[in-house]
């Protein structure tokens, strides 16, 4: 009996913290089209387009900026999820990631391409997922 | 009192105390901040020059030939299949687009040509933007503009007002080269990218 209601308190003490450390999480739907032979744009503002890419090229890459614009310093974690993960990464100050968690300053903003990659192998089809932001209270 | 009674009135308390602490942080993420926290901006598609099939050849009797994909050009001698090729660019959303291009990983020219050319000044890479139908875009290239001179690299503008109705949104890219008769010999790739932005 101890056991299980130290169990229910631990799990209830980490819902309690996440909640409280967590300040915002921003989701996006993201896609792209692999198709043949034509380089086909899209800057609709519903998902995050990466259009149509040809295949064998070298990809395509969508520009973003995050800013902070709590009045503290904060913690921001990129992550994508879905069938188009294996191909997107994040591309920031020169490296590339597959995910990536950064810092930022009061009203500071950070540059970044989110990189839809696309490799030889890689045939026509359509892929999906979706990218989160996620803002975090700085513990440490 | 039993412990768990001590448990369960500690819980409640946190979470009386988690409800006020959620008002104030709601408060925060429905602030206009909050909205643009993110911006999405301009999209790039990279495409090879091996999109569009060159064939093999050589310079004659010139200082350097012109090729160009739309099949013009002078002093150049195919030893192998070339055909009329162009990177097709298409605007599938609902916005009116400005599109650039750029080379990706090249210094110069001459850099793709030779690595550096010492006998001549003239290799060059350039775009050359047409309707693929028409009315698709207004401010196309005047002719072919260069991405890549001998000694620098230039974004281009492909298409300053590019229309995204069905019948009047893809254009044609043509690439031309200055190929200097000193040009190293074998296989040549590079990455040209097209930038889009919201007119």
């Amino acid at each position: 009996m101890k056991k299980i209601i130290l169990i229910i308190v631990s799990l209830f003490l980490i819902i309690f913290l996440i909640d409280f450390i967590i300040l915002n999480i921003e989701k996006f739907e993201m896609d792209a089209y692999v198709v043949e032979n034509e380089a086909g744009f899209n800057l609709d503002s519903d998902k995050i387009h990466f259009g149509n890419v040809p295949v064998g090229s070298g990809g395509a890459f969508r520009e973003m900026s995050v800013t902070n614009v709590y009045d503290e310093k904060v913690k921001i974690y990129l992550i994508d999820f879905g069938n188009i993960d294996e191909q997107v990464y994040f591309e920031i100050d020169g490296g590339s990631y597959e995910s990536y968690g950064f810092i930022l300053d009061v009203n500071e903003t950070k540059n970044f391409r989110l990189i839809f990659r696309n490799e030889d192998t890689l045939v026509g089809d359509y892929y999906s997922g979706t990218l989160r932001i996620v803002t975090q209270k700085l513990i440490i | 009192m039993k412990y768990w009674v001590w448990i369960v009135i500690v819980l409640l308390i946190l979470f009386s105390f988690k409800t006020f602490l959620s008002q104030e942080i709601t408060g925060k993420s429905v602030s206009s901040g909050i909205i643009t926290l993110t911006k999405v901006g301009s999209a790039g598609i990279q495409m090879t020059d091996e999109n569009i099939a060159f064939g093999s050849g050589y310079v004659q009797g010139c200082e350097y030939a012109v090729v160009n994909s739309n099949l013009s050009g002078s002093c150049w001698v195919n030893v192998s299949e070339f055909v009329e090729d162009y990177h097709l660019l298409v605007n599938n959303g609902s916005s009116v687009l400005n599109v650039t291009a750029s080379v990706v990983g090249l210094s110069d020219a001459e850099d793709f040509f030779c690595g550096d050319c010492l006998y001549t000044d003239n290799a060059r890479i350039s775009v050359y933007s047409v309707n693929a139908e028409s009315g698709s875009c207004s401010g196309l290239t005047n002719s072919a503009e260069s991405v890549a001179t001998y000694n620098s690299v230039n974004n281009v503008g492909v298409c300053d007002y590019f229309d995204f109705a069905d019948a009047s949104d893809s254009v044609k890219v043509y690439i031309e080269f200055y190929v200097p008769k000193d040009a190293s010999v074998g296989n040549k790739s590079f990455l040209i990218s097209y930038e889009a932005s919201v007119y």
